[in-house]
């Protein structure tokens, strides 16, 4: 039998095309391999700063690098349900150290109380002393836990196109007996009705929260001004006072949790007010912020969705 | 976990008598899920430390590791590809193609990495930045304001591992900033992104987890809220 040339180059010609088939199939089964070990041990990304097999031009590539950001969601959220558990402690270890000197105070109080020698005057003095004590108690315990769960998202309140009006004058109404002992009047800027996105009861306690902030920190015969402001996204909400003021350092942190201020009287108040009020608003998409000159009184902004 | 962390980060320019020690040992770290601000005034080095942490441009000692990767180990083209698949940016000008429209603008990144946009993620973004009616719109139709929130949805829409802000609203109005800013934060938490801005306004940085204070090349303060007590 004779062997023609075309023969010999169809028989090479089949050898090479298998034999790159076969090379194919080997990268091909090696990629996937390399995406098997991937899933299989998802922490791998993070121990592997040498690797850069997802930052290349290729498809496999791309399909490593997509696979790596899936992966490390996932462990993203398993982070999270750990951190919870630990907000929880943080929770019980916080009530135990604001309610120790409430405490204190009260068995302090009751000792002095079971002197039989004390006059009837000073006895109603001591015995209401008690009872402020215990109603602080009692706030603190409340709003404690009810930040503790806004932080984990286990109170989901309903934000809703609700009228704003009657929110700022539950707010308002709140605060009036408040206002008036320092002789403080609240005036709130005429405007029409609208519908804003929000819950009608906590973002009633948030802004509570913020006018019970400034009057406290206004001087008696002074004014609070409520404005609003529609904006493309938001409307903004403004509560100015003519109180002492903050400086911008203090900006951030007086929205953090038992944050005093500098300036600030230690009886009163326990830092958690505008801790919650920002609490409640970002659980329904706005927010609050300040800007403020010590000595010049202070603004808040309050954000609301103009539609949720 | 850490997405973001530096090492002793030194960039210096010139040499002798005229070396500028634009960054002079930064030692940060950046939490997933976090929205930092990193405050200091002009020539505090935060514009520096930005253009190291994006990879845009090499340090000259330290290391910067983001999402497990010490960037300065990559050659260019790798840093490129890293940069365009895990790293989303926010100038303060916006920095959106004239010639192209709003959606296309968006999936650009997406579809320079030869990958398909997630249509409903995009839609989802937009619809929370208030910019659905906008999508065919040329950026020059756009005011200040959508056009930053344009850039800002496209820098969602690669889901980078973290997103730098680069005085973000600089060429805003009082009004508008306090608008995006906003968003800015909203949509961060909502797509779980990591967003470190770059600020000279302490004002802008109190809706932010952590402020980080620059000052001549170093760090002089970080605060965390949230994690800061008065101890009685």
């Amino acid at each position: 039998m004779t062997v023609s040339v075309l023969d010999i180059c169809l028989a090479v010609g089949i050898l090479l095309c298998l034999a790159a088939l076969i090379t194919w199939a080997c990268y091909y089964f090696r990629q996937l391999k390399k995406m098997d070990a991937l899933l299989e041990n998802y922490s791998l990304w993070q121990l592997s700063a040498e690797d850069v097999q997802d930052i290349q031009e290729t498809r496999e590539s791309r399909i490593i690098s997509q696979l790596r950001q899936i992966l490390s969601d996932a462990s993203e959220k398993e982070r999270l349900a750990v951190s919870e558990k630990n907000q929880v402690m943080e929770l019980i270890s916080d009530l135990s150290h604001q309610l120790k000197t409430p405490l204190a105070n009260i068995v302090m109080n009751t000792e002095i109380l079971m002197d039989d020698g004390l006059d009837a005057e000073n006895r109603k003095d001591f015995l209401e002393r008690t009872r402020g004590q215990a109603e602080k108690m009692q706030w603190l315990m409340a709003n404690l836990i009810k930040a503790s769960r806004l932080e984990n998202g286990i109170i989901d309140f309903k934000a809703e196109n609700a009228m704003i009006k009657p929110t700022l004058a539950s707010a308002i109404g709140t605060v009036y007996a408040q206002a008036s002992k320092k002789n403080i009047e609240i005036f709130m800027e005429e405007f029409q009705d609208r519908t804003l996105w929000h819950n009608p009861k906590w973002t009633g306690e948030a802004i509570t929260n913020i006018l019970e902030n400034a009057v406290k920190y206004s001087p008696e015969h002074s004014h609070i001004r409520i404005g609003i402001r529609p904006l493309d996204i938001y409307t903004c909400i403004t509560i100015a006072d003519e109180g002492m003021g903050i400086s911008e350092e203090e900006y951030p942190k007086i929205f953090q949790r038992f944050y005093r201020g500098e300036q600030a009287e230690s009886n009163d108040g326990s830092g958690l007010g505008l801790y919650l009020s920002q609490l409640i608003l970002q659980s329904e998409k706005g927010y609050v912020t300040v800007s403020s000159r010590l000595g010049e009184g202070s603004c808040f902004s309050v954000f609301l969705l103009n539609h949720g | 976990m850490k997405i973001l962390e530096t090492k002793d980060l030194k960039k210096y320019y010139g040499k002798g008598a005229g070396l500028v020690k634009a960054l002079d040992g930064i030692n940060l770290s950046v939490e997933e899920g976090e929205f930092a601000a990193v405050v200091g005034t002009s020539g505090s080095g935060k514009s520096t430390l930005l253009h190291m942490l994006g990879g845009l441009d090499y340090a000259t000692s330290g290391t910067v590791t983001v999402a497990g990767k010490e960037i300065f180990k990559l050659n260019e083209n790798e840093l490129t590809i890293f940069r365009r698949r895990r790293i989303g940016f926010i100038f303060q000008s916006y920095n959106l193609v004239p010639i192209l429209s709003v959606r296309e603008n968006i999936t650009l990144p997406v579809e320079l990495d030869g990958r398909r946009a997630d249509q409903r993620y995009i839609n989802e973004i937009v619809e929370m930045l208030g910019i659905q009616d906008k999508m065919n719109s040329l950026p020059n139709q756009l005011s200040g304001g959508q056009q930053q929130r344009v850039a800002i949805a496209r820098a969602l829409a690669s889901k980078p591992a973290i997103i730098l802000a680069d005085e973000p609203t600089g060429n805003l109005d009082s009004k508008t900033t306090q608008e995006v800013l906003g968003l800015l934060k909203l949509t961060g938490e909502r797509f779980h992104q990591t967003i470190v801005m770059i600020t000279h306004n302490e004002a802008l940085a109190q809706l932010c987890d952590r402020v980080i204070h620059i000052e001549d090349g170093r760090i002089v303060g970080d605060s965390v809220r949230g994690g800061v007590r008065h101890e009685k």
